[in-house]
């Protein structure tokens, strides 16, 4: 292809995309709540990305900043306090937290954002979305209370047997020592037995 | 490799867009998606985890219009970016014609954009096509917003010393949530993808 049939070419292209891009141009792309969650989006990110004090500190702070801003929607309002309550949780068990937790940030979020963007759902769905939310989040809950519970068990059970073990184990202890000795006296008296037995048997020869 | 129906002067063009999980490969084309779904009569297809992850891809195909004669038909996908994913990648790059390589700005992420092109070099091999010998690819350098939220960010520059030195192809400084650079991206992928056919097949 020589340089002026490319160029050609170029053009032609280049005019048809900007004709097919550019037509709705002038047209927002996202709305304005939609740029409100961009901070949010940022700190969700780097939470999945690594849990610091920080991001938490940061979604603590950035989840009561937007309550207000949305408490005429009730569906994202409860979402949010969602986020701050999982937010919260994770940063009191930090290690300990419920391995779901974070992937019910994650979740929450995602409906938050589904639910406020631009091509958002019906109001129907945007209540099936934030119920199976709300759902969750109550299993979580659940979870959270039944692995307290057991944990907290495990680790009664767990020092009782421990102090058990250790009284059992004194008294092994000192039975086998017993045992030992007794065998060891018996023992004794034995080869001292027979040491006198082969002294008498030793004399005699000797008389002989 | 693309489509063309000489009878019916139609061209159907593949692009994929690859590179890291979660460097906004998906939210390039919801993007482009919302800027021109008044005029497509296509949906766009996502097949996510319920983490929003692509488990498989996205697809969101369009007609272009006519070029010089040709209808055109453009196909754009995106990939599962996470490392594990790598038979469904290459099984989407199958019969591409054009790649937009979006790298995460962040600078914990270099080492996953190196790796990601890197990966992309052996499965474009694996269907006889050298990245390096004047493929049709465009790089984004995404997430160029996180830099006002504090996140460090590699400077574009060293971005490209180190992922362009050796393609020497277009690139763009994005931000896709905000849809900086998105359809300059896609803009730039599509004219250098036909021009690309149009010297193979001239």
């Amino acid at each position: 292809m020589n340089n002026q049939t490319r160029e050609n070419l170029v053009n032609d292209i280049e005019n048809r995309l900007d004709d097919f891009f550019d037509e709705g141009l002038n047209e927002p792309s996202v709305k304005p709540e939609k740029v409100s969650l961009q901070k949010l989006k940022s700190i969700i990110l780097s939470i999945d990305w690594e849990i610091t004090e920080a991001c938490l500190d940061d979604l603590a702070g950035e989840t009561t900043a937007l309550m207000p801003r949305f408490e005429n929607d009730r569906l994202s309002h409860t979402l949010l306090r969602m986020l701050r309550a999982v937010g919260e949780y994770i940063r009191k068990r930090k290690a300990r937290s419920h391995p779901d937790a974070i992937k019910r940030i994650m979740s929450v979020f995602n409906s938050l954002e589904q639910i406020t963007s631009e091509n958002q759902p019906d109001e129907g769905l945007k209540k099936i979305i934030v119920a199976k939310e709300i759902a969750a989040f109550k299993k979580l809950k659940e979870n959270v209370g039944a692995q307290q519970k057991s944990s907290g068990q495990a680790v009664k059970a767990t020092d009782n047997s421990e102090d058990g073990d250790h009284f059992v184990d004194h008294h092994k202890l000192e039975a086998a020592v017993s045992a030992v000795e007794k065998r060891l006296n018996s023992q004794v008296t034995e080869l001292k037995a027979q040491l006198k037995t082969l002294q008498d048997e030793l004399d005699l020869l000797r008389s002989r | 490799m693309a489509v063309i129906h000489i009878r019916n002067k139609e061209v159907q063009i593949k692009i994929v867009y690859v590179g890291p999980g979660r460097g906004g490969k998906t939210t390039n084309l919801e993007f482009i998606f919302g800027k021109i779904r008044h005029r497509i009569l296509s949906d766009m297809v996502s097949i996510k985890t319920h983490g929003d992850r692509t488990l498989f891809f996205d697809f969101l195909p369009f007609e272009l219009g006519q070029i010089q004669g040709y209808k055109i038909k453009t196909q754009l996908y995106t990939v599962p970016g996470q490392v594990k994913y790598n038979a469904t990648r290459k099984l989407v790059l199958k019969g591409v014609d054009g790649i937009v390589f979006v790298a995460d700005s962040m600078v914990v992420m270099r080492d996953k954009n190196i790796t990601a092109l890197k990966n992309l070099e052996e499965n474009l091999a694996y269907y006889d096509i050298d990245l390096y010998d004047g493929f049709p690819v465009i790089l984004q350098y995404n997430k160029r917003d996180l830099g006002d939220s504090g996140i460090p960010l590699m400077d574009v520059q060293t971005m490209n010393d180190e992922l362009n030195a050796k393609l020497q192809v277009p690139f763009f400084a994005a931000s896709a949530t905000r849809g900086d650079n998105v359809i300059a991206t896609v803009k730039k992928a599509i004219s250098t993808t036909i021009v690309s056919l149009q010297d193979q097949f001239a």
